[in-house]
C-alpha cells in the first residue's frame, strides 16, 4: 500500500500565506486610517460650526448695539456697503477672536488645531432692510479640504418711523376754525372768504401750524403730564420706581412733541412757499392772518423749546441711571439711550435755547470719551460704538449715518423759517 | 549505485530562513493590527467625546438663554463659573464639581458641570452653597470650563474635555435671549 507523500511547506507556500495576509492587514489598516481621518474631519467641522456660529452672534450682538456696528467691526464701508474679510483667526487681531484670544498659553489645544490652518471668511449682501452675513472656515484637513458654511440675517438701521400724532387737525377742522377765527363767519366757506386758491392753501397752512400747536400747549393732558412729571422729580433715587417714571414721562413728551412737530413740518414750507399770497388776504383780515402766522410761530417754538427741556432732563437723568446701574445690561441700555438722547441735542445745539451750543458740545464730546475710556478693557463692541461716534463728531458727519439728526435737523430749520416768513428781509 | 534518499530535512540555512521571514512578517502584521486596533479605539473615543462636547453645548446654550442679566463674572472678566438671572426671580449657576471616579479612571483632574437653579431671596450671592442634589448634570468630562462675559448680553464659553488620551477644546458665544428692547 503506497503511502501518502507527507511534507511542509515549501518557502514559496509561506511567503504567499504571509504576503496574504500582510496585504489584507494593510487594506484593513488603511481603511481604519481613512476613518480616524473622517473622525478628525467631524471633529474640525463641529469646531468651525461653532466658531462660525460665535462670529454671527457677535455680528448681531454688535448690530443690536450699535446701528452701524457692522461698520464698526469692519465687515462694511462707510457707506454701508459690504465687503469679503478674510483672516486667520489666531492672531488675535480679528475682533471675533481677540476677546478671549486663541493663544498657545490659553487655549493650547485649540490653538494647534486651528494655526496658521483655520481661515475665517465673511461677506455680506446689503438688502432692503437688512444684510445677508455669509460666515464660513476654510481649513486644510487631513482628508482633503475643509469647508463649513452658515448665514445670518442682521437688521439694517433706517431710522424712519411713522409719524403718530392725535394732534393733527384734518382740513375741514382748520378751514371750520379758520372762518370763525379770522372771518368772524362760523359754518361759511373758507374759499367764500377769500379771492384765491393760493391764498385759501396759505391760510390753511398757517392754520395748522397755529391751532395745532395752541391745542397742544393748551391741552390738559400735556399740562397734567407736565407738572406730573415736574412732581416725580423730587424722587431723587436713580433706582426708584417714581425715578423711573419722570423719566419715561419726559421721553414720551419728548417722543410725542417730536411727532407733532414733523407732522406740521410740511404746513410749515407750504406757508413759507406760499406766502406771496398774503397780499390777497382782504383786510383787516389781513392782520388777523399776520397775528396768526407770529403767535403759531411762536408756538411751533415754544413746542421745540419743551422738546429739547424734555430731552435734556431725559439725558441727565439717563445719566444718573447710568451711574447707579448694576447690572451690565441696564447700563449698557442706558448707554445706549444717552448716544441716541444726546446725539440729538448735540447735533441740533444752535437751536438749544437752554443750554449753549459750546456747552452741549462740551458735553457730548466729554460723554464719548469717558465711555471710551471705561469700557477699553471691559465691553469692546462699546468701545466700538464710542469710538466710532468720535470718528462721526470728528469728520462732521454725523448726520450722515443717523436719519433722525437729519430729521431734526431739517425740522429745527424749518420751524426757524417760518418764524420770519414775514421778515422782508 | 548511489542511494538517492528523497526525504530529507531542511537545511539549518532554510529553517533560519523561514523563522526570520516569518518573524519579521508576524511584526509587521502585530503592528499593523495593533496600530488598527488603538486607531479604532482613538476614533470611537473621538466620536463619543464629539457627541459629549455638542451635547452639553447644547445644554449650554439652551440654559445661559434663560438669563436676564449676568451676575458674575463681571464684564470682561473670567471665572469658571457662571451666575445670572432669569426672568423669574431666579438665579441660575453653571459651577464645576469635580468627579472623582472620572478623575481616578483616566489619571487627570476632571469636573462635572452642574446647573443650580434658586429662588433670589434663597441665595446668597456673597457665599454661594450649592446642592449637589439639587443640581441637575449639564456636562461631564470636563477639564477646565471658562465664562467670559464678553458684553452685557454675551458670555464667551471656552471648554476643554477630556478623556484619558483625547482632550477636545472649543469656544463658542452665547447670547442672553431677554436682550431687552433698545430705543
Amino acid at each position: 500500500m503506497k503511502q501518502p507523500a507527507r511534507r511542509g511547506m515549501t518557502l514559496a507556500e509561506l511567503l504567499i500565506g504571509f504576503f496574504l495576509l500582510c496585504s489584507a492587514s494593510i487594506i484593513f489598516f488603511q481603511a481604519m486610517h481613512g476613518f480616524r481621518k473622517e473622525t478628525t474631519f467631524t471633529s474640525e467641522n463641529f469646531l468651525a460650526s461653532s466658531l462660525i456660529e460665535k462670529v454671527l452672534e457677535q455680528c448681531y450682538q454688535e448690530s443690536e448695539l450699535n446701528p452701524h456696528g457692522l461698520e464698526a467691526i469692519g465687515l462694511t464701508d462707510p457707506t454701508g456697503k459690504p465687503y469679503p474679510f478674510k483672516t486667520f483667526i489666531t492672531d488675535n487681531e480679528t475682533v471675533f477672536f481677540s476677546n478671549p484670544g486663541i493663544t498657545d498659553t490659553e487655549t493650547p489645544n485649540l490653538h494647534g488645531v486651528l494655526k496658521d490652518n483655520f481661515n475665517l471668511v465673511v461677506d455680506g449682501e446689503q438688502k432692503s432692510g437688512f444684510y445677508e452675513i455669509n460666515a464660513g472656515f476654510n481649513w486644510k484637513a487631513q482628508s482633503g479640504k475643509g469647508q463649513a458654511l452658515s448665514s445670518t440675517r442682521i437688521l439694517s438701521f433706517t431710522g424712519e418711523k411713522e409719524v403718530i400724532t392725535t394732534f393733527t387737525l384734518s382740513e375741514a377742522q382748520v378751514k371750520e376754525r379758520l372762518v370763525k377765527d379770522i372771518f368772524n363767519a362760523p359754518g361759511a366757506s373758507l374759499g367764500s372768504r377769500v379771492s384765491s386758491a393760493g391764498a385759501e392753501k396759505l391760510l390753511i397752512s398757517i392754520g395748522h401750524v397755529f391751532y395745532a400747536s395752541k391745542d397742544w400747549l393748551n391741552s390738559s393732558d400735556f399740562k397734567d403730564r407736565y407738572q406730573k412729571a415736574k412732581d416725580l422729580e423730587a424722587s431723587i433715587s436713580p433706582d426708584s420706581d417714581d425715578f423711573a417714571k419722570c423719566t419715561r414721562m419726559y421721553f414720551e413728551m419728548a417722543r410725542d412733541l417730536l411727532h407733532l412737530m414733523i407732522s406740521l413740518k410740511k404746513n410749515a414750507e407750504d406757508a413759507k412757499t406760499g406766502i406771496s399770497f398774503l397780499a390777497s388776504v382782504p383786510l383787516p383780515e389781513r392782520f388777523i392772518v399776520h397775528s396768526r402766522i407770529e403767535r403759531g410761530g411762536l408756538y411751533y417754538r415754544q413746542l421745540r423749546r419743551i422738546f429739547f427741556n424734555c430731552l435734556l432732563k431725559v439725558s441727565a437723568r439717563y445719566e444718573q441711571m447710568l451711574k447707579t446701574a448694576d447690572t451690565p445690561k441696564l447700563q449698557r441700555q442706558m448707554i445706549v439711550r444717552l448716544f441716541n438722547i444726546n446725539r440729538i441735542l448735540f447735533e441740533n445745539r444752535a437751536f438749544v435755547e437752554e443750554v449753549t451750543a459750546a456747552e452741549t458740545a462740551e458735553r457730548y464730546k466729554k460723554f464719548v470719551t469717558i465711555i471710551q475710556e471705561s469700557f477699553r478693557e471691559t465691553d469692546p463692541s462699546i468701545f466700538r460704538l464710542a469710538d466710532q461716534e468720535q470718528g462721526f463728531i470728528n469728520k462732521n458727519n454725523l448726520k450722515e449715518h443717523f436719519f433722525v439728526l437729519k430729521l431734526t435737523g431739517e425740522l429745527c430749520t424749518a420751524i426757524d423759517e417760518y418764524l420770519a416768513i414775514l421778515d422782508p428781509a | 549505485m548511489k542511494n538517492h534518499n528523497s526525504s530529507h530535512g531542511f537545511t539549518l540555512v532554510e529553517v533560519v530562513v523561514v523563522i526570520g521571514i516569518m518573524t519579521l512578517f508576524a511584526a509587521m502584521v502585530f503592528r499593523v493590527f495593533s496600530a488598527s486596533g488603538a486607531g479604532q479605539q482613538r476614533a470611537a473615543t473621538d466620536l463619543q467625546m464629539q457627541s459629549k462636547v455638542l451635547n452639553s453645548q447644547n445644554r449650554i446654550v439652551r440654559i445661559v438663554r434663560e438669563g436676564t442679566d449676568f451676575i458674575i463674572p463681571g464684564l470682561g472678566e473670567e471665572t469658571p463659573a457662571l451666575f445670572f438671572t432669569d426672568n423669574e426671580n431666579n438665579i441660575q449657576v453653571l459651577y464645576q464639581l469635580k468627579d472623582a471616579e472620572l478623575s481616578k479612571s483616566t489619571g487627570k483632574k476632571l469636573y462635572k458641570l452642574m446647573h443650580y437653579q434658586v429662588n433670589a431671596k434663597d441665595f446668597n450671592i456673597g457665599s454661594p452653597v450649592f446642592d449637589p442634589k439639587m443640581s441637575s448634570l449639564i456636562a461631564e468630562y470636563i477639564k477646565e470650563i471658562r465664562f467670559r462675559v464678553s458684553s452685557a448680553n454675551t458670555v464667551n464659553v471656552t471648554a476643554c474635555y477630556a478623556t484619558g488620551h483625547t482632550e477636545f477644546q472649543t469656544m463658542f458665544e452665547v447670547g442672553l435671549q431677554n436682550s431687552g428692547a433698545l430705543e
